[in-house]
């Protein structure tokens, strides 16, 4: 106890003398560290990182314009606040794995061997963004209020338009030199959305945004990103959960045999008859409900019936993948009130002829109502089980109830013997004599 | 605005990604008796990445940059680019032509400045590093720059030929329309 209570002092004194000296300082940190960006490659020396309106939120954001490759987004990679990372920028050639090294290894760590410390780790990555998603915050409201189309060349639209100042940097990026190559980028894409007249081959062409042709060019995009797949995280999340068919226990399964058997013979007396999949998977699951209630039953009656409204789960599937697609396109990319005005296009069957999600709302809407049920049936179930296990036999319960009753019996003797007996009832008595023989004897001696 | 002079050759970097903060932002030197991360092809033929800082054992992971693409440290900086004066605006021929070049006159009286960013280093690939165990194909940077950049591609490269047959129906709905 004595050196504890002594040492603290001492060293308190110690460190202030002793590390200070051999500690190397560090500069202070740098005001404004370089960040990491990772750019499309051979960009044209005219390229800018200009600030433009975000076309789903119109806050200023960050955009890469090159007159080469066209224009990209910025997305800023970071880890979550509470993983702690860092960067570490090493010199190049201390890892070897396939690139052969050109120049001898000693000379190139010598000669650079700094490194940089930057503490957030960012990464902020250029990624293609189509020119049309850039100009549609200028295009829309797509009429004055009146129901009058707005018409207006590009110029006019990012120039004189009232707001024209968030626009201040694409205007000077056009200016500059290689501006037209991103002017004509815009244009063209411009084309695609937009109604035109074309005044002559000397003037500018006057546009205003068709919304339905808006609708038709993202369904297009939404195509390819399902043709292409969607990441694996989103497939993860949005489709495969959405359309996971809620899992009912196996008993109610094996108890609903009979009405399997009729729904099957209704499901091939309907007209159009459902691929194997879907239709074992409908059935399956609409009879297991139709033991539970009555009103599920009229429920399985209408999916058997409707059998040929309901596609195969591969176009189901798709339909959803196209929906997320859809979905992530309005949010990232289209102002808000543009965006609403969309999604009601794309909800109506009349309005938009390219694609019906109709099928797609029903079957959601099915394993919905099938996924309430489940949720119902589970918390009843879970009780049951929770409280008496294995009651559903009768043989079963038998066996239980003749075993509870010779438990019963047995701790009844046992709380009838008295201490003494229950005492030695632990001890070996093999080798002694008879408790009640010393009576008798004695009893005997007496006597006798 | 900014621009960038990604001209001028630069030095290769390998940008580590560390499992731990370092409350520090600047130059540092670095000795290989300190940082020295090793390779070797493991059983299965992936390289393994191993290296130990301050006495802990990492694994690491290789992210490559997709093809087209080129990583860059820059630093802003003050230096203004010249602005080149504005080439004769494109073509534009406009109804009212005075009042073009009074706008016109207008716009360059303000420029927007241009800051030049200056390269510090450029970079083929990035490592994400993690203790013990090699970083599974959830992370952030992983996810980022691998999933991220082929599916921004996916959706928002322009349509060069319009041969798909969704395509064409589009066009010939619209035409009803």
């Amino acid at each position: 106890m004595k050196t504890r209570s002594r040492k603290p002092a001492a060293s308190k004194a110690k460190p202030d003398e002793t590390t200070k000296p051999t500690l190397q300082t560090l500069e202070p940190s740098v005001e404004q560290p370089p960040q990491l960006f990772v750019l499309p490659k051979n960009a044209s020396p005219n390229a800018r990182i200009i600030t433009l309106p975000n076309p789903a939120s119109s806050t200023p954001s960050r955009y890469f314009a090159d007159p080469k490759h066209g224009f990209y987004e910025f997305t800023r990679i970071a880890a979550p606040k509470k993983a702690c990372r860092s960067w570490l920028l090493a010199p190049d050639g201390l890892d070897e794995d396939d690139t052969p090294r050109q120049t001898t290894q000693d000379d190139s760590i010598q000669q650079d061997d700094e490194a940089y410390v930057l503490q957030t780790p960012d990464l902020f990555i250029a990624t293609p963004i189509d020119p049309l998603f850039i100009v549609l915050p200028a295009l829309w409201p797509a009429d004055d209020g009146m129901g009058r189309p707005d018409w207006g060349t590009l110029h006019d639209r990012l120039f004189f338009e009232p707001h024209a100042d968030r626009f201040e940097h694409l205007q000077t990026v056009l200016k500059s030199s290689g501006g037209r190559a991103l002017e004509t980028m815009i244009e063209k894409r411009m084309r695609a959305v937009c109604n035109v007249i074309d005044t002559g081959p000397e003037e500018d062409a006057s546009f205003t945004l068709n919304v339905i042709m808006l609708a038709g060019q993202l369904l297009n995009k939404a195509l390819k990103m399902v043709k292409a797949g969607l990441p694996a995280s989103m497939e993860e999340h949005f489709v495969k959960k959405a359309l996971e068919m809620p899992e009912l226990s196996m008993r109610r399964e094996e108890s609903s045999v009979s009405m399997v058997s009729e729904d099957a013979t209704a499901g091939a007396e309907s007209p159009g008859s459902v691929s194997a999949a879907t239709s074992q998977n409908t059935d399956t699951s609409a009879t297991s409900i139709a033991t539970v209630s009555t009103t599920a039953t009229t429920l399985s009656v209408a999916s058997v019936n409707a059998s040929s409204s309901i596609p195969p789960a591969a176009d189901i599937s798709h339909l959803l993948r196209l929906r997320t697609a859809l979905t992530f396109l309005l949010t990232t990319y289209t102002p808000p009130a543009l965006r609403a005005h969309l999604q009601t296009i794309f909800a109506d069957p009349a309005k938009s002829p390219l694609v019906d999600f109709t099928p797609l709302n029903k079957h959601l809407a099915h394993i919905a109502a099938l996924r309430s049920e489940a949720q119902a049936l589970r918390s009843i179930s879970d009780n049951i089980s929770r409280k008496r296990g294995v009651l559903d036999d009768d043989e079963a319960v038998e066996k239980a109830n003749v075993k509870k009753q010779k438990k019963e019996d047995e701790e009844a003797k046992k709380k009838g013997m008295s201490h003494g007996v229950k005492r030695l009832m632990k001890a070996d008595t093999s080798g002694m004599k008879k408790m009640s023989s010393f009576f008798g004897k004695a009893a005997a001696g007496k006597k006798g | 605005m900014l621009a960038l002079d990604t001209t001028k050759p630069s030095r290769k970097l390998t940008p580590n990604i560390l499992p731990c903060t370092i409350k520090h932002n600047g130059p540092i030197t670095t000795s290989k008796r300190y940082w020295a991360p090793s390779s070797s092809p493991s059983p299965n033929g992936v390289t393994q990445h191993t290296t130990y800082f301050r006495g802990r054992k990492l694994r690491g992971r290789a992210i490559r940059i997709p093809d087209g693409y080129q990583g860059y440290v820059l630093a802003k900086t003050d230096n203004l680019v010249p602005q080149k004066p504005a080439q004769k605006p494109h073509a534009h021929v406009n109804l009212f032509e005075s009042e073009d070049r009074i706008e016109d006159e207008l716009d360059e009286d303000k420029p927007v400045e241009v800051k030049m960013m200056e390269q510090k280093g450029c970079f083929d690939q990035i490592m994400v590093w993690e203790h013990e165990v090699e970083p599974e194909a959830g992370d952030e940077y992983i996810k980022g720059v691998e999933e991220w950049v082929a599916f921004a591609e996916a959706v928002c490269m322009i349509p060069v030929t319009p041969v798909q047959t969704t395509h064409a129906r589009t066009h010939t709905w619209l035409m009803g329309k």
